[in-house]
């Protein structure tokens, strides 16, 4: 190679690596502008309404100190079947549960749900279930709200649905035990056939 | 100017003592994905598993003739899969990255990430 040439090409490498780092930048950047959970499945939803139905029956049936009980279970219950039904749907998409907006939905979505813990132990002691089941509802309506702004649109609505039937259970406690039907069973079985039929399974 | 780069580092490999391959030259760039609007909707449906033109059309602050025509391209090379339906009434086209468009697009990634690594090493 002359030296002419040489100095012809020269400049050649530094500005394809400029061009290079510049695109790179441009796909990240658009990644972040974007980063949505899309993967929240209707189905999981719809299923954790018919399980939380389910339990309000049986919570019913029982004595009223196994009330707290049956609800604790079907948390465990609900959290198996979001989060199964969830990975499924992210694997059915190629993606995974541990994307970067999955963690950023987690992010939002567990402060409203440690603050609910840490309010059923403290007012655990009261007995005052009514009030309990207010706070559940109020701060799992936060929660799907601070996290669904990191997912679909249909999701924030949810929650605000909740936070509305907590304020009504709040407000008047006798009726926290229809809106625990009507929450956790009714919007999670109505907004989960909307989300299955509008976003997928 | 192409095969000046292709030849550029043909002649370069034997006189460097470097264990780094050279990046891939610039004609074997994905050039369907070098422009600018459809590298962004790629990467947009990488971040997310499906997109509505709306909303591509806002991440991406791009004219709805602009958008169309390159998602047109994308979904000809079989890149993006396109779905259209109703949302109520209105009609709504969504967009889905392919296992190509995928394929594609980390090649792109590693392409560009070959360049940088093969200068700054060179």
């Amino acid at each position: 190679m002359t030296n002419t040439q040489s100095q012809a090409f020269q400049p050649e490498p530094t500005h394809l690596h400029e061009h290079a780092a510049d695109n790179l930048r441009f796909i990240r950047e658009t990644m972040e502008n974007t980063g949505r959970f899309t993967e929240l499945s209707g189905l999981g939803y719809a299923l954790i309404g018919a399980s939380a139905a389910l339990a309000w029956l049986v919570s019913n049936a029982l004595e009223p100190g196994f009330e707290l009980a049956v609800w604790f279970v079907e948390f465990a219950v609900a959290t198996v079947l979001g989060l199964w039904f969830t990975a499924r749907k992210a694997a059915s998409a190629g993606t995974t549960l541990w994307n970067r907006s999955a963690r950023k939905l987690l992010l939002a979505f567990s402060p409203p749900m440690a603050a609910g813990g840490l309010l059923t132990v403290v007012l655990y002691p009261t007995g005052n279930l009514a009030l309990i089941q207010g706070i559940w509802l109020s701060l799992y309506g936060v929660s799907v709200m601070t996290g669904g702004l990191f997912s679909v649109s249909i999701i924030p609505v949810m929650g605000m649905a909740f936070m509305a039937a907590g304020a009504i259970a709040l407000l008047w406690p006798d009726t926290t035990g229809w809106m625990m039907l009507l929450g956790f069973g009714g919007l999670h079985g109505l907004f989960g056939l909307l989300i299955w039929r509008r976003y997928g399974g | 100017m192409a095969k000046a780069v292709k030849k550029t580092a043909e002649n370069a490999a034997p006189n460097k003592p470097t264990t780094k391959p050279a990046p891939a030259p610039a004609a074997d760039l994905d050039r369907l994905i070098h422009d600018r609007v459809r590298l962004g909707i790629l990467s947009a449906l990488a971040a997310d598993a499906s997109l509505s033109f709306s909303e591509l059309k806002k991440v991406l602050k791009a004219t709805d003739g602009n958008l169309s025509v390159h998602a047109r391209k994308l979904e000809d090379a079989g890149y993006v899969a396109c779905s259209k339906g109703y949302e109520g009434r209105t009609p709504r086209t969504d967009y889905r990255l392919t296992r190509e468009g995928r394929k594609a697009l980390e090649q792109y990634v590693a392409h560009m990430e070959a360049i940088i690594s093969h200068v700054k090493g060179g």
